[in-house]
């Protein structure tokens, strides 16, 4: 945990005004703040450098005491404690501050030199931040509807994963964001799903895709062959002279159709014909004379 | 199209509840930012645009940003979320046919 340095941060002068600080704030906030910057992780790491820089530099007695420890904030407790202990000895009060801002938005450095409860807010009721979450999980794990629980902030929070949601995805978890700002209503939680797969299908939305080895001698005459699909194997007729890399559709067989429950995509299935190596003389001799057949 | 009024706010509770002028709605409105239900004479909208109408209260009275300012942000903030689901579903595809 290291010194922040507040002035440098808003890009202002030690001795700038109240109204200097305000409108680099404001300008800076136009730069990095999240609803102008959607799914910019870095510009939302420096819109709370620039919040927490402001939330010191705007209140007169949050300021004071900073320009007043500077670098020797490390020491600022014990400093303020002599202080309050002397102040109490003549028998004044001192002031007390409340804010509902979540803890994680401001540094260590922050609660170090300012605890939790010493913040203080002019504005009106609302809401609280929005968090964000990535979640990975395996393509099976979301190919039925499964309840999960996840830890954020230290909560655990039951959440229903409906199957078919995609690589990507973003759900929003009503009020589960950070706490609204003067009883003002809680944020949301959005939860990105990162789906990894591992399996031998490729997926297309609800649509999965896979290759299907065929010995030639199936793929010439025809004749059964056994094929997994994502929920087991199934039995399927190959027509005589299938020709390599021939699709076909296997209606329903593919994925879960996001948020339609009993709905399925379809699997396609290429056929990738295997010709025989290492011929015996009596396979090139058979070979040969069918070849003169033509 | 037909609003459970449940669902709707009038717009001088929410203006006092945010403390927010009414004109600011009014503006929104006639920037095409908002939509503005008229039910039994009463001027409300719809809690689905409450999250919307927060950001747009954030930019003009937090970033003091002026009305054409918001308009413009709004629009190529929507066309930085189509963009966004584009590059998601392109992301997709890629990794569909990266392995093949």
């Amino acid at each position: 945990m290291s010194y922040i340095d507040y002035y440098k941060i808003l890009g202002v002068p030690k001795n700038a005004s109240e109204k200097d600080i305000k409108k680099a704030y404001r300008k800076l906030a136009r730069l990095y703040h999240p609803d102008l910057n959607p799914n910019d992780k870095e510009a939302e790491r420096k819109f709370k450098e620039v919040n927490e820089a402001h939330e010191v530099l705007s209140h007169p007695e949050n300021r004071k005491k900073y320009d007043e420890y500077g670098k020797d904030w490390k020491h600022a407790e014990e400093f303020e404690k002599a202080k309050q202990q002397q102040q109490q000895y003549q028998g004044s009060r001192q002031q007390q501050y409340h804010g509902n801002f979540e803890e994680s938005d401001f540094s260590d450095f922050f609660e170090s030199m300012f605890g939790g409860g010493s913040r203080q807010h002019s504005r009106t009721m609302f809401r609280g931040q929005d968090f964000n979450a990535e979640l990975q999980l395996d393509l099976k794990d979301v190919f039925t509807t499964h309840k999960r629980t996840l830890t954020v902030n230290n909560k655990n929070i039951r959440i229903t994963i409906p199957a078919g949601v995609e690589n990507g995805q973003v759900i929003k978890i009503k009020g589960h964001g950070g706490k609204g700002v003067n009883n003002g209503p809680n944020g949301d939680l959005y939860i990105k799903f990162n789906i990894v797969n591992n399996t031998n299908f490729k997926r297309d939305k609800e649509n999965l895709y896979t290759t299907v080895s065929l010995d030639l001698y199936k793929a010439l005459l025809g004749g059964d062959v056994m094929v997994d699909t994502f929920d087991g194997k199934v039995k399927l007729n190959v027509k005589p002279e299938t020709q390599n890399g021939t699709q076909v559709k296997l209606k329903g067989k593919g994925f879960p159709v996001y948020k339609k429950e009993g709905q399925f995509g379809d699997l396609y299935i290429t056929y990738n014909i295997k010709t025989p190596t290492n011929l015996t003389e009596k396979e090139k001799e058979l070979f040969t004379e069918l070849s003169k057949l033509r | 199209m037909i609003m459970d009024k449940d669902n709707l706010i009038p717009i001088q509770e929410f203006c006092a509840h945010y403390q927010v002028p009414e004109t600011f709605i009014s503006s929104l409105y006639d920037y095409e930012l908002i939509e503005i239900i008229t039910t039994e004479n009463t001027q409300c909208i719809s809690v689905t645009q409450i999250r919307n109408i927060e950001k747009l209260i954030r930019f003009h009275f937090e970033m003091d940003i002026n009305l054409e300012g918001i308009h413009a942000i709004s629009n190529l903030l929507d066309k930085v979320e189509s963009l966004q689901d584009e590059i998601k579903r392109l992301h997709n595809k890629i990794d569909f046919y990266e392995d093949q």
